[in-house]
This record gives structure tokens, sequence and C-alpha cells, in this order.
């Protein structure tokens, strides 16, 4: 009693017959055969006048593939390129077996083979033609396959509708603005859609030639040219421009990598090896230790010494200047609402992308070599480190920071001597991810000049030398989870001393 | 910190406020002492200076400027210990260069030589003098001038490296007496925190202890005397510049030995690797035939009312931009080759990872053994893959789209199990109750339920695959990622950045159409 009206609302036209076949639905708990012949002959006319749109979408692609089956049997010029094909082998043939003639004639040896060759492409031309045939042969099975394939999707829809339609009907019941009934706006779009699909996809897979507005977009190089000369020229406007500034990062960047390069490349590698367990045991503990030296004489013994040293020096780089930069940029989210919502968007964009794009804007600015492949690291990098400095920091219970000011304690105490403590896991977990992104960026900023290991990768990628390549890979693992070991070492020995 | 916060605690809840002091000594005296072991009224008097100011004090340790990374060493600090030596040998490297560099030496041959060259011209020059031969004096005498010119600059030269060798020494002496003076200016502050870290944990080393004196002396000696040797030296031995192994001894058997296995691999298992590459083969091809071959306008409605319908009209709009802006600059074909790419490396993660994450979330044991896999998936860069992947599958699209399965399958089976895993116990319950089966749970509660994060594991998957796309352009899977390497490998800007935003827009499109989506969903 109390469905019925809502079903007549809902479904609009034929409101009876949608009441008889929904309650039937309703009422067994498994599938019920119920055949919309409305459904069954319109197809997605039916879904799109129903507001059916995701029924609509698969039906009408569905059904596109089997029209252009049916299309391709009945029109289409099955044999077209393989006859085009043998002709050309034939016309290519006459004019040999005619300089064959000709040579001959006037008894040159080469005749023979030359006739030969004509034989030759007179038998490939036959081929061809055989395949044309072979492929004209099977356009009834196209039909045939359109046809079954057509109806069958018919038939397919026809026995879904109901339920589908029953589904609809449910979810129309808990929220009102889902369309209901048949408008003539969903039809009048349905058959448009229709219309712009259906005869321009016949059309294309159809057509001997199809026309090539079709089949590419009809627009030259004129635009791409004119922006891509438009945008080096700003850049290299801008790089005029800015020069000093890009020089003076690039100049502290260098500082900051020749200082580390000098420790761990230009340093005798005993006494880099001493310091990296001594460090790792007391930061750590002495397995960490162990595990960095085992990595360490794999550096060694494999010959990835100094290369591994500077992608040390380089990932360090990018990493120091990360954190120094970053975490007091987290620090500065968590406080201000308003830096937040402004910087979210930015960090959300940065981590979208695929650091490979960030490449060519550096290029540009600054150049190729370590220097840029540092910076494209660091823009990598960034991101992790200052969310979950925000988040860890806002994460920072009322209670307690409010029990600080209790004990009068000043904004600054509160925050080294109450905030970052509090938030040193999440902290933590923001410079591991960040140490370990820099990593991977490294392999890719090789590509721009940035040494170390990453580019023992890149020319092993280039000459498929699998085994140097993974040798090389697994460098790149070691250096990785001997900082990751390392940081999280000493992240777990402040956990236990806290 | 807490510790600073609780000694300070300690020693002044006993105290009235005249006499402080005498209790806090009492209190504490006897363990600084125990800490330090010799020395302990230097150190009493400090440390305690310390922990009663709130702010900064400064305190400086004489002894710690002097000795520096010995008395680090000696306190049993070792951490700071290797960090001490390290900034000291990094002043004492250029004070060396300067007084045993020999910096001007390679100058100094040079003029050297010069010299000689004039000796021999001058003794020519008189030779002729005596024979009369004014023509060959006077282009000897020519020849001499330019000579003595060459003589001047190289001694200037000399000169000038001299001079580098005295600012050398000189930048090297002040950066050493700035090291130890932070030496002794942060030495008691370090000391005071060990300390308070050694009362909350007495396994910690304490005290001084001449055998670490020993220990740091012998570190000292050998760490500074090979790199003052390296440093210094005008050919140091190759023994200490790189390590003492040739790259034929181990990694070159080690390489060729892990070509063969793969070879080995790839014989055995070919048919396998053959198999896989068909199968992706085949669903990329109906991908492009729907992206690539289907006419534009109608591939451009499509998407355009795909957008509206799943994320609105705002997204939509963005879409049809981004989609222009593909059309106008010339990347339609490329921006659809790489989403028919994109699209079979998300379709098979998603295909298998759900289900995978839905097993994982039920069974702890599976977990267990999954989630380390997962991991070093995860922290392995996505280069790396692609070695393996041209072993087995060669270059082109098909091991492109391995590549990007690989890098792009942990997001969602992550997220799958932590969005089921955190279904509520008593929802389940509750459907149990009313007699749902195993399969109508996981069907009708937890999926549901679940849904927010494994959306956002679809959305990261697809973008992790689209990243992996671009690189897996490498190896040959052309798309917008080709174009942006050409242009990295000419240094061509304005290309890079047109591909660069193309790439840009495909990755915004799809996150923001999945992401309106599962916003939509809930």
């Amino acid at each position: 009693m109390d469905l019925t009206e809502e079903i007549q609302t809902f479904a609009g036209q034929s409101g009876n017959y949608y009441v008889r076949e929904f309650s039937r639905i309703q009422q067994t708990g498994h599938r019920v055969w119920s055949f919309n012949w409305g459904a069954a002959l319109a197809g997605p006319f039916w879904a799109a006048g129903r507001g059916i749109w995701s029924f609509f979408w698969v039906l009408a692609i569905a059904e596109l593939v089997a029209l252009v089956q049916l299309g391709r049997g009945l029109w289409g010029d099955l044999g077209a390129f393989k006859i085009a094909e043998a002709d050309a082998l034939r016309a290519k043939a006459e004019e040999l077996q005619a300089n064959a003639d000709e040579a001959l004639a006037a008894g040159d040896t080469s005749g023979q083979s030359l006739a030969d060759s004509a034989q030759n492409l007179l038998a490939a031309a036959d081929a061809a033609m055989v395949d044309a045939e072979k492929l004209v042969a099977g356009a009834p099975t196209l039909i045939v396959l359109g046809f079954l394939l057509f109806f069958g999707l018919r038939a397919a829809v026809g026995y879904m509708a109901n339920q589908t339609y029953e589904q609809q009907f449910t979810r129309w019941r808990l929220d009102k603005a889902i369309p209901a009934g048949v408008t003539l706006a969903n039809t009048a779009f349905g058959t448009l859609l229709v219309l712009i699909m259906y005869p321009l996809t016949l059309y294309r897979f159809t057509a001997t030639r199809p026309d090539e507005r079709i089949t590419a977009v009809p627009i030259g190089s004129e635009y791409y040219t004119a922006t891509a000369s438009w945008i080096e020229d700003w850049f290299d406007r801008t790089a005029e421009a800015g020069k000093g500034v890009f020089d003076g990062v690039t100049a502290f960047v260098q500082m900051c990598l020749d200082a580390l390069e000098l420790i761990l490349v230009g340093t005798p590698w005993p006494v880099v090896m001493t310091f990296m367990f001594v460090v790792a045991w007391r930061v750590a503990n002495v397995r960490v230790a162990i595990f960095t030296t085992a990595c360490l004489l794999y550096f060694g013994f494999l010959g990835f010494w100094q290369t591994a040293m500077i992608t040390f020096a380089l990932v360090g780089t990018a990493a120091l200047i990360c954190c120094v930069i970053g975490i007091p940029c987290g620090i500065w989210f968590a406080k201000s609402e308003k830096a937040y919502t402004a910087g979210r968007p930015v960090l959300d964009l940065m981590q979208t992308l695929p650091p490979f794009v960030y490449l060519i804007p550096i290029i540009a600015f600054f150049g190729t070599g370590k220097v840029p492949g540092i910076l494209a690291t660091i823009i990598v990098g960034m991101p992790p480190v200052v969310r979950l400095t925000a988040l860890g920091i806002m994460g920072v219970d009322k209670h307690v920071i409010e029990a600080a000011h209790a004990f009068g304690a000043s904004k600054r105490q509160i925050l080294t001597g109450v905030e970052i403590p509090l938030a040193a896991p999440s902290i933590m977990t923001g410079v591991n991810q960040t140490i370990l992104l820099c990593l991977a960026m490294v392999v890719i900023a090789a590509l721009i000049g940035a040494k170390g290991l990453g580019q023992d990768v890149v020319v092993a990628l280039q000459y498929i030398a699998k085994g140097e390549g993974l040798l090389a890979g697994l460098a790149i693992l070691f250096c990785a989870m001997v900082l990751d070991r390392i940081a999280q070492g000493r992240f777990k020995r402040q956990e236990v001393g806290s | 910190m807490s510790d600073t916060g609780a000694t300070a605690a300690v020693e002044e809840t006993p105290a009235s406020p005249d006499t402080t002091d005498a209790p806090a000594k009492l209190d504490l005296s006897d363990s600084i002492s125990e800490f330090v072991g010799n020395n302990p009224d230097y150190y009493n008097r400090e440390f305690k200076r310390l922990q009663v100011a709130s702010g900064f004090t400064f305190s400086f340790n004489v002894a710690a400027a002097l000795a520096g990374p010995l008395w680090a060493g000696a306190r049993s600090m070792w951490g700071i210990f290797c960090i001490l030596a390290m900034f000291e040998l990094l002043a004492l490297v250029p004070i060396g260069q300067g007084l045993w560099g020999d910096l001007g030496a390679a100058e100094q041959n040079r003029v050297e030589k010069l010299y000689k060259s004039v000796e021999r011209m001058q003794g020519k020059l008189e030779k002729a003098q005596a024979d009369g031969n004014t023509e060959k004096v006077e282009s000897l005498t020519r020849n001499l001038e330019n000579l003595n010119g060459s003589v001047d600059k190289a001694e200037a030269k000399v000169v000038a490296a001299k001079a580098e060798a005295t600012f050398l020494i000189a930048a090297g002496i002040i950066g050493f007496l700035v090291v130890k003076l932070l030496e002794g200016a942060i030495a008691n502050m370090l000391y005071e925190k060990r300390y308070a870290r050694w009362r909350v944990d007495r396994s910690l080393g304490h005290g001084f202890s001449w055998i670490a004196v020993a220990a740091s002396v012998v570190f000292v000696t050998a760490s500074y005397g090979v790199t003052m040797y390296r440093f210094t030296a005008p050919e140091p031995s190759a023994m200490v510049v790189d390590f003492p192994v040739d790259q034929k001894e181990y990694h070159d058997p080690t390489a060729k030995w892990i070509d063969d296995r793969f070879e080995e691999a790839s014989a055995n298992f070919g048919q396998l690797f053959k198999g896989v590459s068909k199968g992706i083969r085949i669903v990329l091809e109906w991908l492009e035939v729907m992206f690539v071959v289907t006419p534009w306008p109608v591939v451009m409605t499509i998407i355009f009312i795909t957008a509206w319908r799943l994320a609105g009209p705002t997204v939509a709009i963005f879409t049809l931009a981004a989609l222009v802006y593909l059309a106008i600059l010339g990347y339609w074909e490329r921006s659809m080759a790489t989403v028919a790419l994109l699209g079979t490396a998300a379709a098979f993660c998603v295909l298998t990872g759900i289900p995978l994450g839905v097993w994982c979330a039920k069974s702890d044991k599976l977990y267990a053994v999954v989630r380390p896999v997962l991991d070093f998936m995860q922290s392995m860069p996505a280069f790396v893959y692609l070695i393996p992947v041209i072993a087995f599958f060669g270059v082109g699209k098909p091991p492109g789209i391995v590549a990007s399965i690989v890098f792009g399958f942990p997001p969602i089976v992550r997220l799958t199990n932590l969005g089921l895993r955190s279904v509520s116990h008593d929802v389940k319950e509750a459907a149990m109750a009313f007699g749902a089966t195993k399969w109508q749970i996981l069907k009708d509660v937890e999926t549901p339920l679940a849904m927010p994060s494994i959306m956002a594991g679809v959305n990261q998957t697809i973008l992790f695959c689209l990243s992996a796309v671009v690189i897996a352009s490498l190896i040959g899977a052309e798309g917008l990622g080709f174009d942006v390497l050409v242009a990295l490998q000419y240094a061509a800007k304005g290309q890079g950045v047109l591909a660069g935003l193309a790439i840009l827009f495909c990755a915004m499109v799809i996150d923001r159409i999945v992401q309106g989506f599962y916003r939509r969903q809930r």
C-alpha cells in the first residue's frame, strides 16, 4: 500500500508495471526473472530516459563495440589495405620484370636474378591477395558476431533493467535528489550523446581512409612551437634577472655539499668506516653498527665506495636542508591556521606530481650537475617532514600545553620543552620518510648529472647491464637502510629514554 | 629534557628559599661525583650552575677545549668524540695542506724548466754574437724576451700558490680555534645531559678511564695521521684514496653471476614471462583502442561527462580545460597512450590488490608475511625495479607496465587492509546478530565502511602508477614521460615544461575525479 504510491511517483511513466515488478523483486531474497521489454528495445535510450547514467555508459560502450564489428562486416573495406599492398607489390614486380627483360636482351647475366626477385614479389603479392580474400571472407563472421553481441546485449539489458532500476529506487527513497521518472531533458541528452558517439566512432572504424580531423586533433604544431619558444624565452629572462638569487642558492648548497664530500669522500676510507661504525653504535645500537659496517664493506668490496659516499653526501645535504627548512615550516603551519590552508594545496601538489617533472624548471634555472640534482631532491623530499611535523605538533594534547602554561612556561619553552618532544615520534617519521624519498630521488637526479649510485643505475639501464644495475640498486637500498636504521634507532632510544 | 626538570625539582623541593644550596649539594653531589670519576668538585659546581639556571648559562670547560675529542673519549661519550674529531679534522686539513702540501710544487717545477731553457738560449745567443750572425741574434733576442716574460708569469703563479698556502694556514688556524672554543663552550652542557641520562639508565658508560683515553689517543692519532697523509702527500697511496679492492676482483664476477642467473631464469620461465606480457598486451591494446583510436571528440565528451557525474561541475570544467590544453598543444595521442598504460597498470593493481588487502585483513599470518615485502617494495627506488623487469620482459610497453604495477601495488593493499581492520567490531557483531553470512558482512558492512580508506588507496595507486609510467619511458614505454626525457637530454626547457604540464594535468584530472567520487560516496 505504502510503497505503491512511492513507486508510482518514482517511475512516473508506466508506473503500474514497475509497481508489479519491484514488489516481485523486493519480496524474493534471490534474483528474479523479470524482463523489461521497453529497456530491451530502447537500450541506452531507456537508461538515459530513466536517468541511470552508469548503466547508460556501460551499455553505450558495449553496444558500440558490437556495432563496430557489424559495420566492419557490412560495409567496411576489410581487405583494403592488403589489396593495396598486393597492388604495390605487383607494380614493383612489373618494374623489375621490365628491367630483367632489358638486361636479358642486352645479354647481362644480372637479368636472371632480377627476374627471380620479380617472381618472388609476384608470389608475395599473391599471398597478400589471398590474405585479403580471407579477410573479406571473414566479413560474414564479423556480421554474425556483431549481431550476436548486439542482441545478446539487448537481452542482458532487458533482464538487468528492472533489478538496476529497483536499486535506483532504493537509493532514491533515501535521497530524493536522485532523478526520478522519465524526463525529456534526460532522454534528449542521452540521444544527443548517442548521436555524437555512434556515427563518429562507426565512421572511424569502418571507413577505409577516415578523415584526418577524426583520427587526430586537427591542430598543427603552431601553438606548440609558439608556446614552447615563449616559455624558453621566459625562462632565459628569469634566469638572467634572478641570476644573483640562483647563484646564491647554488653557492650555499655547493658549500654544504663540499663539506660533506670532504668528510665522506675525501677522508680516507678507514677513517670514515670507523667513524660511521662508532656513530651508528652510539646513536642506535651495536646491531645497527654491525649492519652499517656490513653495508660499508659491501660498497668497498664491490667497488662502490666512492659512488656510495657521493650518494651519502648528496642525500645528506638534501635531507639536511629539507629538515632545516621543513621542521620550522611545519611548526609554523601548526601554529597558524592561515599558513596551513595556504600551504596545504602546495604540499598536495608537490606530492601528486611525478618527481621527474621537477627536473625541468630546475635545469632551466640552475643548469645540470650535482647542485641542481640536490635542489630537485629537496623539492621531492620536503613535503613529508613539513606535513608530519605540523601533524605531530597539532596532535599534542591541549591539557599538557595548558599544564605547562600553568607552570609559567614561556611560549618558547612550551615549544622546545613540551610540544617538540611530544611530537618527536611524528617528526621522526617525517624525517625518515624524507630521507627515503631523497634516496629514491637521487636516482632520478642522476638524469641531470648528479653523480653517485644513481648514475650507475641509469648507465646500467641504458646498456641493459642487469648484473651491474642490480648491484648498484642494492647499494642504494643499503644506503637507505643504513640511514633509516640509524635514524630509527635514535628515535627508539629517545622513546626508551623519556 | 624531562630528566633535567626532575633533577631541578628534586633539588628544590626540600629546600627552603635561603638555604637552596646546602640540601641540593647534599642530594646530588655524591651522584655527580660518582658519575664524573675524577675532578668531581669542578663538575659539581658547573652542573649545579647549569641545573639551577632556567635559561642559557655559559660554562667553559678548559680541559675539554684543550683535549677536544680526547676529553669526550675519556668521558666515554663516543658519539660526541666522533663528531668533534671530524670537525677538528676539517680545520686541520687546510693547515696541513698549507704547511706540507707543497702547494706551489707544480708551478716551481715549471719555473725551473723555464730557467734551464733560458740558459740554453743564452748560450746560443752568445755563440751567435761571436759568429756575427746578426739575423740569428735578433730572432734569438726576441725569443729570449718572450721566455723571460713566461718566467715572470710562472714566478707570479708560484708566489700566488705560496700565498694561497698562507691563506689556507690562516683559515685553518682560525677554524681550529673556533672549533676549540666551541668544544669548551658546549662540553659541560653535553656532559650534564649525559649525566641526566645516566641517572635514569646506569648502564651508560661513566667516569674517567685511562683505557678510554688510550683508545681515543690511538684512534685520534691514527685517523688524523692517515687523513693528513691523504691530503698533504703529493701522490697519496691508492690504498688510502679508495677502497683497495679492484673492480675486477668481486664486482665483475658477481655482476656476471647475476647476469647468468637472470639468463637462466628467463630461459627456464620464458613461457611464463611471455604469457604475462601477452596478457598485459591484450588489456593494453583494448584500452589503447578505447582511448587513442576512438575519435577524440567522443573520448573528450566521455571524459568530460564522467568528471561531471562523478565529481561535479568544477572538476568537469577543470577537466575540460586540461583536455583542451592537451589537444591544442598536440599531446592528445601521447597523453591518451599514457592514460592507457596507466589504466592497465592501475587496473591490475586494483584487481589484485583489493582482494589481497581483504585477505591480509582477515589473516594475521598472511599480513606478517606480506608486510615486509610491501615495505621492501616501497623503499626501493622505482628505477631499480626496471632492471629485473628488463631482464625478464625486455623493453617496450608491457615491461613498463610490469614495473608500474610493482611500484603502485603497495598502497592499495596497505590501505584496504587498514580500512577493513579499522571497521568497528560492534558493527560486525550487530550484523552477525542479524544473521548475516561472512560474505554478506564483507560485502555489505565492512567494504562500505572501509570505502574511504580503499578509495584513498586507489587514488594513491593511480598516482604512483602515473609516476612509474613516466619513469618507464626510460625502457621504451612511450607516452608523455618520453617527451620529458627527451627534453631533459637536450635541455629543451620549453618542450620539457609543456610536457611536464601535460603530465601534471593528467595527474590532477585523475586525482580530482577519484577524490570527488569518494567525497560524494561519503
